[in-house]
């Protein structure tokens, strides 16, 4: 098990020390084989897992005593249950991927070498993460990958926009790590140990359920995670870091660190447990966070910045599963958000890729045909993640929503939601892929005569993850008893949430629903998008019964127009400048500008001569003596 | 009438005799033989000091730990502080033979000061005596008012040294005056004693007593920086040989530290309630002023004070907790030092090697693209930065964590809230360095490597040191905290 | 006989005069002998208190004091004698290339 790890490291050592030297291949064939070793590894401790019977498969790494706090001990250790399982299969595996992708990605850039570097790197820390027996492993795996994923969004520092996303990046998780480390002392605190092993099975003892320590606690850590996991109000560093290549935006900004919060809060269930209000806390920033990403991904240009928008609503379905209990369905829809939002942005990176860095898609069009791998593994992904049956998308989504309405913390509220978030993720991921790929080109006659597809080392990993995006979610198969292997496996980590039993009708009904949310948003999309702009002809011929449908109801499209999508439109709109460029981005440079000036004030104290500083010392030794003479005398 | 001869243990003041003797041959070798290598001087310097840091690692403090009538004490806080001076002085005296300006200067002069400021820094930091609390204290800071000004032909050098000396003895006025009413109030000068009278006599708390404690925390606030107390330390840290920068951020602190840590032992828990507020103040504002100006400096060695001014903030949060009679505090407080100075030293050695090949780099914006034309250089400063800012896994991080657990477990609650919140706030601008050494194109081409000046193997193995242990300290750093946890078990 | 508070009044006035002048000289020898000034008010109290106790500790620290006294004198002057040649001046308002 400390295999996973080792690899990772071992290529970052190898390439430091190498890799400079013997060029750009020789470091991405390092690292990627650095991460199928590890991909390896992790799939030999899965299996050995396995092997042992349900209730005991926990296999502890003891490294050395890390820490000795006052005869406690903080031990560097590793724990492998199902939970860091999953978490590194998904990891290992995608990792593996998208290095592969971006060995044709990063082919002639200067950094490449330093890029793949980071990339190990960064797996490493994210491996720290998630295998961390206690909180402070796991804290240091969340400190590493910030400062990753920091490097990384900077990469391209010729830009300034880099690095103005990434010192934003920098200060909005710097909020999240305060909180996080006030709730690693509280606990230290409390407990005297921050052992997993030791805080959580006796979480319920020392602080007593419903009490406002736990509270405390609670929404600290979630505080923490809010940061990493980009969910309101920090979610504005998210869509600048797509400043990074896009790979990275896969890796890191999609698939694997941003989902570390959901894993913080997964791994801590038994502390949210004893907090009704923390857990309500999390499933409202859940809710709120994936309507308010989902509208404003709508009305966005840049296809990265979409998929963004869309990772941080994605993110916020985890959020509000984990806030209604049903950790199973967030750690679900994290692992199949990974295979398919890792494919549409290696995709969209495709796209980007063979059109020279343009990313407006009010500029792309009709790219089909150039692309083809590209534009199927593109919509496989688009289908999934809106959650079609049966694409991975569909089985998680719909695990979420049937916990968020069934769920004795959820109701009728959480659902909508949800609903209402499915029905915008349809539509804003096939206006994507509709004016991306359909109707007319609208590039340049010589651009798009250089139009070609990206090299094979680029398409293996889309093909690869469009498979894993379709059957990623047959492991976790609802209705059929002890089909729901994923559920199976994971459920002995979580604490049991009362009024679990299925009603097969209920569910059934309630895929149906989602289900339909979905097409819908699809129609809509298509209706505006394909049709909208005169194409639709084409495709009326085709599907005459509902070319016809559309056209006889056309008066549906301008209802749709003017109460769903300009309304919609406008209140993405608003919703983006209000919270984003008003509120969050006011708080967070204010922020920063107050430090600033308070430096600038003090700093001003700072005169340079020697008088003024003696009267500096005169005046504090006088504002002691007083204070002494008024307590003492 | 008989005088009685005081008992003396050798074997306890034998690392003192060692600097103190040092310093006296090496003077008086430059004097007699001046034409000899200045490599041998240095060379012997680096021997002294070993060897000092050998005896006092080889003398196990026993429980006749009190020399001439408590005018010298060895017990295992004075052993693991003599180590940290040692070390301190260890590493200066590498940087100093590393840096370029520092090459024609009188070797003799500069080696004897700096080993003479060692001693003084032994001095204050064992001892239970006011008397020569101040007498060490005065010997460190005379011979470092010089070692400020060292390039007389600076005029910044100049000035650096006349802004020490003047708030210096200034400062030394407050201190001795406190000592004073100290002294008038329990009618002694020894630590023991006046905790004794405190608690038996009746007059345990009188006005004057309390004023005296006021002045010495004053005059023992400047010494290590604290705020209101610490404007000082910028525009001498800015002014001084880069190398005695570096002696000065670590050295000074940690006696100054030591001495102050032994005053709240002594009278913390019977008289110093009232000393919470104040220390508890003086942490927050001395952490805060520093950061929040280090954020603003465009000189590095600049930066580096201000940061080292938050990093005496965070151990006044140690302070207040010796106060509140926490043992882990004294420990933490001695790992952090040990760390402290590790990775301050290890950043200023940076900065000598950096300008070694020729002109000083003291602008930040030298260091733009140290990535690519010094790798090594600066995977070394990124290392120190990452400790300073308090990042797993270096020692840095594990420092910190000692040090504010322990305020947590003597019950501060916003004191170690506010402590992090700096911390946090602090990683701006170590990791603006950072960003800059990688992230940015170097501004002018990179001046032709020319060959490596022969203070370069010194500052490798300076570097070397420092990195290693801080990497060390941030991944196994159970075995020393062991030993600084152990070396207060002698104390009161 | 003297009593005790009278030496104290006097140890304090100097003191605060020695401070005062600290602050107001721009001088920087008048500075420097402010300092003594404050530096011989300590002296002051401690034979003072040295005389209340019957303890010859306060008389050996004022003797203590006077020799360090020496010794900063010395090396501030030289101090000052450097920065002189450098600058040709000795206000210290004029003193500060070093600052922010």
């Amino acid at each position: 098990m400390t295999y996973i790890l080792l690899f990772p490291l071992a290529g970052v050592l190898v390439n430091l020390l190498f890799g400079f030297r013997r060029g750009e291949r020789f470091a991405g064939r390092v690292a990627t084989g650095a991460m199928g070793l590890a991909f390896l590894a992790s799939a030999a401790a899965f299996l050995s897992l396995l092997g042992l019977p349900p209730g005991q498969r926990a296999l502890r790494a003891f490294l050395f005593e890390w820490i000795p706090v006052g005869g406690l001990q903080v031990k560097a250790s590793f724990l492998l249950d199902p939970l860091s399982s999953t978490m590194t299969l998904v990891v290992t595996g995608v990792g593996f991927l998208i290095h592969l992708y971006s060995m044709g990605y990063m082919h002639g850039d200067r950094g490449a070498v330093r890029y793949f570097i980071y990339l190990n790197l960064f797996s490493f820390s994210m491996l720290t993460l998630v295998l961390g027996d206690n909180f402070l492993v796991l804290f240091v795996g969340w400190e590493a990958v910030g400062l990753c994923s920091y490097l990384l969004i900077g990469f391209w520092h010729e830009r300034d926009s880099a690095a103005e996303a990434g010192k934003k990046a920098f200060v909005v998780n710097r909020v999240g790590d305060f909180c996080f480390l006030i709730a690693l002392f509280l606990i230290f605190g409390r407990f005297g140990s921050l052992d997993f092993g030791v805080v959580l099975p006796q979480a319920a003892a020392t602080l007593g359920a419903g009490s406002g320590a736990a509270t405390l606690i609670c929404l600290l850590l979630f505080g923490g995670a809010t940061g990493k996991s980009a969910q309101f109000p920090l979610h504005v560093w998210l869509p600048d870091a797509m400043e990074g290549p896009t790979p990275v935006s896969a890796l890191i900004h999609a698939a694997t660190m941003v989902t570390a919060g959901v894993y913080m809060v997964a791994r801590t269930s038994a502390l949210f447990a004893l907090s009704p209000f923390a857990m309500g806390v999390v499933a409202t920033v859940g809710a709120l966070t994936l309507l308010m990403a989902g509208s404003i991904a709508v009305a966005q240009n840049d296809i990265k910045r979409v998929l963004a928008y869309s990772t941080v609503s994605q993110l916020g379905y985890m959020f509000l599963a984990a806030g209604v209990g049903a950790y199973t369905a967030a750690i679900f829809h994290l692992v199949t958000h990974a295979f398919f939002k890792a494919l549409l942005f290696l995709g969209s990176g495709s796209v980007i890729h063979s059109l020279h860095g343009e990313q407006d898609i009010r500029r792309m069009g009709g790219l089909r045909a150039g692309l083809p791998v590209t534009s199927w593994t593109f919509t496989v992904g688009a289908l999934a993640i809106a959650g079609i049956f049966p694409f991975a998308g569909f089985f998680s989504k719909d695990a979420i929503l049937f916990a968020a309405m069934t769920s004795p913390r959820g109701g009728l509220v959480f659902w909508l939601a949800g609903a209402a978030g499915a029905f915008m993720t349809a539509f804003y991921m096939f206006r994507l892929v509709f004016k991306t790929f359909h109707g007319k080109c609208s590039l340049p006659i010589e651009q798009q005569a250089r139009l070609h597809e990206s090299p094979r080392v680029m398409l293996l990993p889309l093909q690869a993850l469009a498979v894993l995006s379709v059957v990623g979610g047959w492991m976790g198969l609802p209705l059929v008893r002890g089909a729901d292997l994923f559920g199976g496996f994971l459920s002995p980590v979580f604490p049991k949430m009362g009024g679990e039993h299925h009603e097969v009708v209920l569910e059934v009904a309630m895929m149906l629903v989602s289900l339909a949310i979905a097409l819908l948003g699809i129609f809509v999309a298509y209706g505006f998008y394909v049709r909208g702009q005169g194409v639709g002809a084409a495709y009326g011929r085709r599907w005459p019964r509902l070319y016809r449908l559309l056209l006889n109801k056309y008066y549906v499209d301008e209802a749709y127009d003017r109460f769903i999508v300009q309304p919609v439109k406008r209140a993405s709109i608003w919703a983006w400048h209000a919270f984003e460029d008003g509120l969050i981005d006011a708080a967070v440079n204010g922020a920063g500008a107050a430090v600033e000036a308070a430096g600038g004030a003090v700093r001003r104290l700072q005169t340079g001569y020697v008088k003024s500083y003696a009267v500096a010392m005169l005046a504090g030794a006088f504002a002691i003596l007083v204070y002494l003479t008024v307590r003492g005398g | 009438m008989t005088i009685p001869f005081p008992q003396i243990h050798w074997a306890y003041l034998l690392p003192v005799l060692l600097v103190v003797g040092g310093a006296v041959f090496v003077l008086m070798w430059d004097a007699f033989f001046p034409q000899r290598e200045r490599s041998f001087l240095v060379t012997l310097t680096l021997a002294v000091l070993a060897s000092a840091l050998g005896a006092s690692l080889a003398a196990q403090p026993g429980s006749e730990a009190a020399s001439m009538g408590g005018m010298y004490l060895y017990d295992g806080f004075t052993r693991f502080v003599f180590a940290l001076i040692l070390l301190s002085s260890f590493f200066s005296v590498l940087l100093s033979a590393a840096q370029r300006s520092l090459e024609e200067v009188p070797a003799g002069d500069y080696l004897g000061l700096i080993l003479f400021a060692t001693s003084g820094m032994m001095l204050m930091a064992a001892t239970r005596s006011l008397l020569m609390v101040f007498v060490g204290l005065e010997i460190f800071s005379l011979a470092l008012y010089v070692l400020a000004g060292f390039l007389r032909g600076q005029p910044e050098g100049n000035e650096a040294a006349l802004k020490y000396f003047l708030l210096g003895s200034f400062a030394s006025g407050f201190l001795l005056y406190g000592m004073a009413l100290i002294f008038g109030a329990t009618g002694s000068v020894d630590l023991m004693e006046i905790a004794q009278r405190l608690t038996t006599s009746p007059p345990s708390r009188s006005p004057a007593f309390l004023l005296g404690l006021g002045f010495v925390v004053v005059g023992l606030g400047f010494k290590v920086a604290a705020a209101p107390f610490y404007m000082w330390t910028p525009d001498v840290y800015e002014g001084s040989p880069t190398a005695v920068t570096a002696f000065m951020s670590v050295g000074p602190k940690v006696a100054a530290f030591a001495a102050f840590f032994r005053l709240l032992l002594a009278v913390g828990p019977r008289a110093g309630a009232e000393l919470d507020a104040i220390l508890w103040v003086m942490a927050v504002l001395t952490m805060t002023a520093g950061n929040v100006s280090a954020i603003w400096q465009s000189n590095i060695k600049r930066m580096l004070a201000y940061s080292s001014i938050a990093h005496a903030g965070y151990i006044l949060v140690a302070l207040a907790a010796v106060r509140r009679g926490s043992d882990l505090a004294t420990g933490s407080f001695l790992f952090y030092m040990l760390v402290y100075a590790l990775m301050n030293m290890g950043a200023f050695c940076v900065v000598v090697a950096a300008g070694a090949r020729g002109e000083e780099r003291t602008r930040i914006e030298d260091y733009a693209g140290l990535g690519y034309t010094r790798p090594a250089l600066a995977a070394a400063m990124a290392l120190f930065m990452v400790s300073l800012a308090g990042i797993p896994p270096t020692g840095g991080f594990v420092a910190k964590f000692y040090l504010f657990s322990a305020a947590v477990k003597v019950g501060f609650v916003w004191l170690p809230v506010i402590a992090v919140l700096n911390s946090v706030v602090s990683v701006s601008y170590y990791l603006r360095l950072v960003v800059l050494m990688y992230m940015r194109e170097p501004g002018e081409a990179p001046a032709r490597p020319g060959l490596l000046g022969p203070g370069w193997s010194y500052a490798l193995a300076a570097l070397v040191l420092a990195a290693a242990g801080v990497l060390n300290f941030g991944i196994f750093p159970s075995s020393f905290f062991e030993l600084a946890l152990r070396s207060t078990l002698l104390l009161n | 006989m003297v009593p005790l508070t009278h030496y104290l009044a006097l140890g304090a006035i100097l003191f605060l005069i020695g401070a005062a002048g600290v602050l107001m000289r721009r001088n920087a020898i008048m500075i420097l002998l402010s300092i003594e000034l404050m530096l011989n008010s300590v002296n002051i109290t401690f034979v003072g208190f040295a005389r209340q106790w019957a303890d010859l500790t306060g008389q050996v620290f004022a003797i203590f004091v006077i020799a360090v006294a020496a010794c900063e004198a010395a090396v501030g002057l030289a101090i000052l004698i450097s920065l002189n040649r450098d600058r040709q001046m000795m206000n210290v308002d004029e003193i500060n290339l070093l600052k922010w």
